[in-house]
């Protein structure tokens, strides 16, 4: 009898590993698939053949990430549209501000004065609007992977990289802007005034790749730091309840413990995802501000 | 772990297009967590400019509106309890300035009238003084009158009582003892 059970505990064991991976990487990657639960939803039929540019194939099909993506859009335009009709109507005195509107300021206020223009400084009025739905678009996708069913596009680091392309070209742009074509350039190619042409040459040398490199960084971090940290907060779930199924078959004993700490684990990872959903949002919109106050009043 | 290494090695070696793992993604499980899917960078790029686009648009405007307009009335409300304040503390000091005017004045009337009426009662007293006296010398005079009347009219009465007496002397011949006598009896019965 319990070398039955054990054989077979084993042969689940064995069937858990499959899953752990399989099923993990399932979770996070992108797929032309909506798991629903209860049923999927095939979005094969709306992809379109990849398009070749060169050596370069493109494949602007639809797929899951793309369709979590668009809800954040439109739960993003959403949300501020239901808060900027409640100001619309406090406006006109119709009505009291109420809580959404009331929520949806106390954020806005939030990332236009102490994100936006503490960081950018003067002249930062017009990266308000961006710095804003930069957050609400990616705390939102943030938000969606939590959701049962949902996935989170911010784990796949072509949208990350999507999202740090734009904030790097807003950077480059906002310097160029800001300092002129001669000043811009010096942020690139920078002889610290006072030296000798020789040492100059030689700095110019030097720091040239080290500027370039650290242009490139920025977006580079910021598409990774991203991506990294919905990925792997999904890795961490995703490890603690594969554990039900690695050991919950064992004994009775060993299920229960596997069942519950794991399931309380995961609910302590659940609300800490919750908070860095809110986090990495934060720290995506305020570092696009840091790079732009930056780089407008470089040197 | 196998899948990863597969998934890094295949982007690793292949010189292949980038997207080319993505069709492996796009083919259910196994797929690469890094899949390189430019469609997807680019899909991203449309929704978020639509969302900034949409925002900027329709809805910034208005919470930045509805923001400023509170901040602008609110502003207005402390101007103006600021003014109100204001003006109260400058008709609470004119009234208090006022009021002390009118203690003042009040005051000044009251001595004034106090004086007044010192100078009235002493000035009705020297009157009624002044009058006294005069009605007291007007009495006096009066009495002296009288009494000088009174002194004539007994003058003349003794000369017509002397007369009279004179006429009974002479009348009853009697001596001067007699006489005498008789006269005293007289006026005696005169006095009497």
């Amino acid at each position: 009898m319990d070398g039955l059970l054990l054989q077979e505990a084993a042969q689940d064991a064995a069937h858990a590993e499959e899953w752990g991976t399989d099923v993990m990487i399932h979770h996070i990657v992108d797929a032309d698939v909506l798991d629903l639960g209860f049923f999927s939803v095939d979005l094969s039929p709306l992809s379109v053949a990849p398009i070749h540019i060169g050596g370069l194939e493109i494949d602007v099909s639809i797929t899951k990430h793309v369709v979590f993506l668009f809800i954040a859009a439109v739960l993003t335009v959403v949300t501020m549209w239901l808060a900027a009709r409640a100001a619309h109507r406090l406006e006109q005195g119709e009505k009291a501000p109420g809580g959404l509107l009331n929520a949806m300021e106390a954020f806005y206020l939030f990332l236009r004065d102490d994100v936006a223009m503490a960081n950018i400084g003067s002249g930062g009025e017009r990266f308000v609007p961006l710095v804003i739905t930069l957050f609400f678009f990616i705390l939102f996708a943030n938000l969606l992977g939590l959701v049962p069913f949902g996935a989170t596009a911010t784990s796949n680091i072509m949208v990350t990289a999507g999202l740090a392309v734009i904030a790097f070209i807003v950077i480059e742009t906002a310097g160029y802007r800001a300092l002129g074509a001669k000043g811009y350039l010096r942020t690139i190619f920078y002889v610290p005034p006072g030296l000798n042409p020789w040492m100059g040459a030689v700095m110019l040398l030097i720091m040239t790749p080290v500027e370039l490199i650290g242009k490139l960084a920025k977006p580079f971090a910021l598409a990774v730091r991203l991506f990294a940290n919905m990925t792997a907060g999904h890795f961490v779930l995703l490890a603690l309840l594969g554990l039900i199924i690695t050991y919950g078959s064992f004994t009775t004993a060993s299920g229960i413990v596997a069942v519950l700490g794991p399931l309380l684990l995961g609910l302590f990872v659940m609300f800490l995802e919750i908070f860095i959903a809110f986090l990495q949002a934060f720290i995506f919109a305020m570092l696009t501000a840091v790079f732009i106050g930056l780089i407008r009043h470089a040197h | 772990m196998t899948t990863w290494l597969t998934a890094a090695a295949v982007l690793a070696a292949s010189p292949a297009p980038l997207g080319a793992t993505a069709r492996v993604a796009g083919q259910g499980a196994g797929g690469a967590i890094f899949s390189l899917n430019i469609g997807l960078l680019l899909w991203t790029w449309v929704l978020f400019l639509l969302t900034l686009g949409i925002l900027v648009w329709k809805v910034f405007p208005l919470i930045a509106g509805g923001l400023e307009e509170r901040q602008r009335k609110i502003q207005e409300a402390i101007d103006s309890a600021r003014q109100d304040r204001e003006e109260g503390r400058r008709l609470v000091e004119e009234q208090t300035r006022e009021l002390a005017r009118a203690r003042q004045e009040a005051q000044r009337t009251l001595e004034e009238t106090r004086q007044a009426v010192g100078r009235l009662r002493e000035e009705l007293i020297a009157e009624a003084e002044a009058e006294k006296a005069d009605i007291l010398e007007r009495a006096r005079r009066e009495m002296e009158r009288e009494r000088e009347r009174v002194l004539d009219e007994l003058r003349v009465e003794a000369v017509e009582i002397s007369l009279a007496a004179a006429e009974r002397l002479i009348r009853a011949r009697l001596d001067t003892d007699e006489n005498r006598r008789l006269v005293r009896e007289y006026i005696g019965s005169i006095g009497g």
